[in-house]
């Protein structure tokens, strides 16, 4: 008797346990307005109508080659499709070189699906190798911790934004979105993206940003925007933006940052601190650098070939240390 | 019933105050978000939010039309959309139908005026066509990033920068008048045709990154910096255009021999 009783027992306690760490596999599914629990593996074509939701403490894992279609549905007419993923849980997508995980519509046009949201979710959740294209706003963290490698984002409204998180990106690529990236409240990490062609590039707003070896370019309104931020910003060219790279109430240190081709100024700041050292500032239409209301030191900074002044300073201003010019006039103007 | 009279009296008082600091004189309509059907503004138009004309809306402005714009807050975050400050993003189409003694006016609701209350009117692939109309207190009066624009009798006061052109805009500007702004024009387009301009009282009155051949009978004066032309498009100064009377007239920026002069 006391043999049986532990025998069913030990069989119970199997059958659970089994249970517990079982993930529900999704092979070509389908999803419609529903929710995933527990631990979810996609894999093959995903179809998405509406909202899929994945729940608080769940982990959905996506695996190389899987395609992701969000079906445009658009109730309230105003041209912006509403299939999505919402995600309270740890998000594991893994895509490799050679299988992409691949985020789409089918509906070939900007801002035809809503996007992939995680929000809240303290565990880490990793994107390597997938591609987003046509979403409104292809990937959103709120609240959460997320490290984006490999990626490319193209034609959305906006490539990824972050609000109140801890991000790493780390050797993606954004073009053709309406503004690539975008950072608020958020501790940033950049290392190796390019970021290139999108109407605005990338927007730090009250944040803290490391950046290296990135290049940002051919960004039509702006190239970096900083504003009531702190940044850190190593081994990075902006090229080829209405303004390339813009500062506003931040605190900047710049090493090895190359600004040219600008529409109007290389590098603008405003009631900012700022330090440059092996800094380039070249073949901006108008002026190198323009300070209205802020302090500038220099080590080994070089200005040339920029179409009125290299340095333009207003308001309380300041530039110190050293740096070089290519020519003898026009290098420096203070506005009365 | 006197302290009831006079109690009223106090209220219509107060109110009638609050009314004329807005300079309202008939109720307004608000409008903001996306706009994907044909409307029409007449009167007075208050935008309080960002505001998209979607590929198939169109509004059309009609002659006297006061369009204020509220301020935003910079930490909205809304992707369709570009800049901190309130804009107009143009992907459809905006007619404006002003008169020569009856113009349009678009203008910052704010009663301290800056230039950088609001964006401007962003041309975003859409269509602009226009006549007869003001911009003041924008950061950007007009910006065409791609689309098709065609506007004329157009006055530009107390704006950050006027006009921007990028060079995958077309259309026609004519009889363009900036006047008090930090930049006047900024071009990067050698497609569209511009005549007829006169820019004064800026602090930078001209950049010229391309130009067609059709820009012409500019007049760029009394400004602090004229003009700051890339070299390669020096005979936009042979002809009709001139540049005077600036504190400091003319910045060639040689985009050859890697200097400016």
């Amino acid at each position: 008797m006391k043999i049986k009783i532990t025998y069913t027992f030990l069989i119970l306690i199997t059958v659970l346990v089994s249970n517990l760490f079982a993930a529900q596999f999704y092979k070509d599914a389908y999803f419609e307005e529903q929710t995933v629990e527990g631990e979810a593996v996609f894999s093959g074509n995903i179809t998405i109508k509406g909202r899929l939701t994945v729940r608080e403490g769940s982990l959905l894992t996506i695996l190389g080659g899987t395609k992701l279609t969000f079906l445009y549905l658009d109730e309230d007419g105003d041209g912006i499709g509403e299939s999505e993923i919402l995600s309270q849980g740890v998000i594991k997508v893994l895509g490799t070189n050679d299988s992409p995980v691949i985020f789409n519509s089918n509906v070939k046009k900007q801002g035809a699906w809503l996007g992939f949201s995680i929000m809240s979710v303290d565990e880490e959740s990793v994107i390597q190798n997938a591609v987003f294209e046509d979403a409104y706003m292809a990937l959103h963290s709120h609240f959460s911790k997320l490290r984006v490698t490999e990626s490319v984002f193209r034609n959305n409204f906006r490539g990824f934004q972050s609000q109140e998180g801890l991000i790493t990106l780390i050797s993606n690529e954004f073009y053709n979105n309406n503004t690539g990236v975008q950072f608020r409240n958020s501790n940033s990490t950049l290392e190796g993206n390019k970021i290139h062609n999108n109407e605005g590039g990338l927007n730090f707003l009250y944040s803290n940003v490391v950046m290296r070896d990135c290049v940002i370019e051919d960004n039509v309104i702006f190239g970096i925007k900083v504003r009531f931020s702190k940044a850190d910003v190593n081994n990075v060219t902006v090229s080829k933006s209405l303004q390339n790279f813009y500062g506003k109430n931040s605190e900047v240190k710049l090493n090895r940052v190359i600004s040219k081709a600008a529409l109007m100024r290389g590098f603008s700041f405003e009631d900012s601190q700022i330090m440059m050292i092996d800094c380039n500032a070249n073949d901006n239409l108008l002026d190198g650098i323009s300070l209205d209301s802020s302090l500038l030191e220099c080590d080994n900074t070089k200005f040339a070939n920029n179409g009125r002044f290299h340095v333009y300073l207003k308001g309380k201003s300041n530039i110190s240390g050293s740096y070089k010019s290519d020519r003898n006039n026009n290098v420096l103007f203070i506005e009365q | 019933m006197v302290k009831l009279t006079l109690a009223v009296l106090l209220f219509c008082l107060t109110a009638c105050a609050a009314v004329s600091n807005k300079t309202f004189t008939s109720n307004p309509v608000n409008v903001s978000g996306i706009i994907n059907e044909r409307v029409i503004w007449k009167d007075m138009v208050n935008i309080e939010k960002d505001l998209m004309i979607a590929d198939k809306g169109e509004v059309v402005v009609l002659a006297g039309t006061q369009v204020f714009v509220a301020k935003s807050d910079i930490a909205r975050t809304e992707p369709v959309f570009l800049y901190p400050e309130t804009e107009i993003i143009v992907k459809g189409k905006l007619v404006i139908k002003g008169e020569k003694d009856n113009p349009v006016v678009f203008q910052s609701l704010e009663n301290e005026k800056s230039n950088r209350a609001w964006t401007g009117i962003v041309l975003q692939g859409g269509e602009i066509e226009g006549e007869y109309f003001d911009i003041k207190d924008a950061y950007s009066g007009v910006t065409a990033l791609s689309g098709n624009i065609n506007i004329s009798n157009v006055s530009m006061k107390n704006n950050n920068a006027s006009v921007i052109i990028f060079n995958k805009a077309e259309g026609d500007l004519k009889n363009i008048t900036i006047k008090n702004c930090q930049t006047g024009v900024i071009l990067d387009n050698d497609l569209i045709r511009i005549y007829d301009v006169n820019i004064s009282e800026c602090s930078e009155g001209l950049l010229i990154k391309s130009a067609s051949k059709q820009s012409f009978n500019f007049n760029v004066f009394n400004n602090n910096f004229g003009a700051v032309i890339a070299s390669k498009y020096l005979p936009f100064l042979l002809g009709e255009n001139k540049i005077y009377e600036n504190k400091n007239n003319l910045y060639i920026f040689d985009t050859d021999n890697g200097f400016s002069k």
